[in-house]
């Protein structure tokens, strides 16, 4: 029998608002941080209309992940401790690797980018969520936890616990942690490099609850003397939620029916890494990487020369 | 799936919560619109986004929540103020509307941003 469990997310929201309007008191009181009323009001509506789109359209998800449940699962694990532990470690791995393909795949960043719209990095930003995620099928992710056999309803409950747990990381206000916390755990000195747009920090650090996952597979970059900023490569103009919620949808559909593209283009504008272009007239990560690289190594040798 | 709130205590509980921040964080100043104070800032933000642009003139907005730039390659480069922070777009001589530089921001209510140019606006 499946158990009732509970959505952690919407039990939390009560517990959300105290701790926002409590980082609005300390921001006022320490300094540290930013708030931006119309920016805030912006998170607030995008989470609000997350939920929405939850209850609306999460049981297409759901549903289908059921089927695959009932008819391809190699085992029914049942819900007891251990199999809620194991399956929590899991489904944090699981969370990494959507993570990273949400950063890295376009698809699947025009449901994702919203997220990182905001060029504040506070409290209310980790309530400024996708509308669009049930529509970016991001949740085929859990299929393969599916198939061993943990339900559903289990990786709902701990994907909430999950988000849950990634909202305190959003805070300017907190520093570095001991040691060995900062090894183990997300951490807010981790996710202010996830968030920030400089070059050095760019597609890092995706991990929800555990670090090690960026650790274990390369994508780790700890928090350095760079300041971060906040936001995106190409910042967003505006404060309306439905926009945010639909513009790289608007852009990816601009794109690939632009005249004159072959089809593995427009492929790549809609599935490839974010910051495509056919023409080079954007850049992704890879090549932002490369331009700082090569400004650097220029001053580097015009240091050189003005030393001769 | 999981039990969820009853939807009229859930909408109580959202609606609630983002007017009381909202109110608080209005009430306690944190509604604000970024100004530039002079050329060399307005060169130093736009530089964030495009650190290879070529400068060649700047020019600040009257109430100084925009600037336009004119860069070597013939383009512009257009920052403004979102909020207490800034936005930039790179655009072409396309966007000059008369004396004004023309740039879309999709916001409520102020759909296009129209950045004016100063009279004896050389670089356009």
């Amino acid at each position: 029998m499946t158990p009732d469990l509970p959505d952690v997310t919407e039990l939390a929201i009560p517990g959300f608002v105290a701790l926002v309007l409590l980082e609005l008191a300390l921001v006022r009181r320490t300094g540290r941080g930013r708030y931006e009323t119309r920016d805030a009001l912006t998170s607030l509506a995008m989470g609000a209309g997350s939920i929405a789109e939850g209850v609306l359209l999460g049981f297409l998800s759901y549903s289908v992940l059921m089927v695959v449940h009932r008819h391809f699962a190699l085992w029914q694990l049942g819900f007891t401790l251990p199999v809620f532990v194991i399956g929590f470690l899991l489904d944090d791995l699981r969370f990494y690797w959507y993570h990273r393909l949400a950063h890295e795949r376009r698809w699947l960043w025009a449901a994702h980018v919203i997220h990182h719209s905001s060029q504040h990095y506070n409290l209310s930003t980790a309530l400024r969520q996708t509308w669009t995620g049930t529509f970016a099928l991001g949740w085929l992710v859990r299929v393969p936890l599916v198939i061993l056999g943990f339900h559903p309803a289990m990786l709902v409950f701990l994907d909430g616990v999950n988000l849950v747990y990634q909202f305190w990381v959003h805070t300017e206000l907190i520093g570095r942690l001991p040691r060995p916390v900062e090894w183990l755990f997300n951490t807010p000195s981790h996710h202010r490099v996830h968030h920030a747009r400089n070059v050095r920090y760019l597609d890092a650090n995706y991990g929800g609850t555990l670090i090690i996952w960026d650790r274990l597979f390369g994508s780790f970059i700890p928090e350095g003397d760079e300041a971060c900023r906040y936001g995106l490569v190409k910042n967003v103009a505006t404060f309306n939620p439905v926009r945010i919620a639909l513009h790289e949808w608007a852009a990816i559909a601009r794109d690939i029916t632009m005249p004159g593209l072959t089809w593995g283009q427009r492929l790549r504008y809609a599935t490839g890494p974010p910051g495509y272009s056919h023409d080079g007239s954007r850049m992704t990560t890879a090549q932002l990487r490369d331009a700082a690289a090569s400004r650097e190594d220029s001053a580097i040798n015009t240091d050189v020369l003005h030393e001769v | 799936m999981g039990a969820t709130l009853d939807p009229t205590l859930l909408t109580a509980l959202v609606g609630g919560g983002v007017s009381l921040v909202v109110a608080i964080a209005h009430l306690t100043g944190h509604t604000t619109t970024a100004t530039i104070d002079d050329e060399a800032q307005a060169r130093a933000l736009y530089a964030v986004d495009a650190p290879d642009a070529q400068i060649t003139a700047v020019a600040v907005s009257p109430e100084r929540t925009a600037a336009v730039l004119a860069r070597a390659d013939g383009r512009l480069g257009v920052l403004f103020s979102h909020g207490d922070a800034w936005v930039t777009r790179t655009v072409t001589r396309a966007a000059v509307r008369g004396n004004f530089v023309q740039v879309g921001t999709g916001d409520l209510g102020v759909s296009t941003r129209q950045i004016p140019l100063p009279a004896d606006w050389s670089a356009g």
